[in-house]
């Protein structure tokens, strides 16, 4: 990997956490994917030699400032989603589309889930319509970069 | 071939990184887990935070800028008819308000006088502040905004939350140049409020629901309300001075045998998408056990001097 790809790759989280805090009209905010998650799956998919696990924590600490959540919540569930994702790398590489797609799902709905929960604990509570809507968006979003996406 | 190659590679990165990654990944996890009990428990950690919130400031500044530059090629396309339309409706309200200014003053002064009579109310202080909300905390469920004024400027925890249509909610959290508010209708909202009319009390609760509608449970069956009445604030909180806007009665329910009504609130401060609000500077009031004796002194003394 070279320099450049690796500014390239990390600007792309930035520019996930960016979008995170645009405001969008109501009915849009609800279906507004979980970005980080997304482009840190990206990130696994396209460059795991980047995807390290204490980018994934800065980066959710960054978020977690960012939409005011507890500090660490998005930090602990994108080191997570980010193990997970490396973990299973190798079978998500080599299975078919619609498998694929099922299973970076299920890697969003732990992420989701995780914010959903222990964010529940901490005086953090989201809605789970909110979340289910955010979850299908964010996989369709997953669909989409998985045209793109060669691996 | 070249693919072939980044594969094995990628995975000889993992096979000699296997055990310490899961380690690592342990590491990680109990670490932010910790800092969230922390964070919830100890205070001087939320303070860090107030500063660690500053890295907020340039990317809201950028998202304001775009979506700001957004609004203005918006605008721009506006054609013209609109905009006349627009300005004659405004010159209309802008006479209508001037008029109600006018009475205003001599409402105001009758209003000091009525209220220096209830020496309980707290008075809407003048110093008070304005604020901007600023773009965070997307997800609708959530009813909080967040406000580009922080304890620097003189904003504190506990602080009302007012706009020209009425209350919006109360500050909740304190950072160094920012705060956080949240809006009466979250789930974790409550306020007590008054029918105008007829003065009768409630407490107007959160629904957290899209349309920001309030809840007043345990109005008795029996209670004068309709639809259309006004709601103010009862000013019995202790947070909120009395007498600000809440909001409009839309619907009011009545199941048989129940003891009690509920009456469905719109509020009349945009809630949606608030954008210029105001932190009023009520004094706050001193605990209950407090206030009598510190009353009765100078009258007490007043009463000896005579």
């Amino acid at each position: 990997m070279t320099e450049g790809a690796v500014a390239r790759n990390y600007s792309l989280l930035g520019a996930a956490l960016l979008l995170s805090v645009v405001p969008l009209p109501q009915l849009l905010g609800l279906w507004q994917p979980p970005w980080l998650a997304v482009a840190l799956i990206w990130l696994v998919l396209a460059a795991p030699e980047d995807a390290r696990l204490a980018v994934a924590a800065a980066a959710g600490l960054l978020q977690d400032l960012l939409v005011g959540s507890p500090l660490g919540l998005h930090a602990l569930a994108a080191t997570l989603l980010v193990f997970l994702a490396s973990n299973t790398r190798r079978w998500i590489v080599s299975s078919p589309p619609w498998l694929r797609f099922l299973l970076a799902v299920l890697m969003m709905t732990v992420y989701l889930g995780v914010v959903a929960l222990i964010g529940g604990w901490f005086d953090y509570a989201g809605s789970w319509a909110a979340t289910v809507s955010s979850l299908m968006s964010g996989g369709v979003l997953i669909l989409i970069a998985f045209l793109f996406l060669k691996v | 071939m070249t693919r072939a190659t980044a594969t094995i590679r990628s995975d000889r990165f993992r096979r000699r990184k296997g055990p310490s990654r899961a380690g690592e990944c342990l590491l990680i996890c109990l670490l932010s887990f910790s800092l969230l009990v922390v964070e919830a428990n100890v205070p001087a950690v939320q303070r860090m935070r107030g500063i660690g919130e500053l890295v907020n400031v340039p990317v809201q500044a950028t998202v304001r800028f775009f979506s700001d530059s957004f609004r203005g090629v918006q605008g721009y396309f506006h054609d013209q008819s609109s905009l006349m339309r627009e300005n004659r409706e405004l010159r209309a309200r802008l006479l209508r308000q001037e008029v109600n200014l006018q009475q205003m003053t001599s409402l105001e002064a009758e209003n000091k006088a009525l209220r220096s009579l209830h020496t309980l109310n707290a008075q809407l202080g003048s110093d008070n502040l304005t604020a901007e909300t600023l773009p965070g905390t997307p997800d609708p469920s959530r009813h909080r905004v967040t406000l580009n004024r922080g304890s620097r400027q003189g904003a504190y925890i506990g602080q009302p939350v007012v706009d020209a249509g009425g209350v919006v909610g109360q500050v909740t959290r304190d950072y160094l140049v920012t705060s956080e508010a949240l809006l009466i209708s979250d789930a974790n909202h409550a306020l007590p409020v008054m029918f105008e009319r007829t003065g009768l009390q409630a407490i107007a609760l959160g629904t957290g629901r899209r349309d920001h509608r309030l809840l007043l449970p345990f109005v008795p069956a029996h209670a004068d309300v309709v639809r259309g009445d006004t709601v103010v604030s009862a000013g019995t909180g202790g947070l909120f001075p009395a007498g600000l806007r809440v909001g409009v009665v839309e619907d009011v329910r009545n199941s048989s045998g129940q003891a009690f009504l509920e009456a469905f609130v719109s509020p009349s401060a945009n809630l949606e998408s608030p954008r210029q609000v105001l932190l009023l500077r009520s004094e706050p009031l001193p605990p209950v056990g407090d206030l009598t004796p510190a009353d009765e002194e100078p009258t007490a003394a007043a009463a000896a001097g005579s």
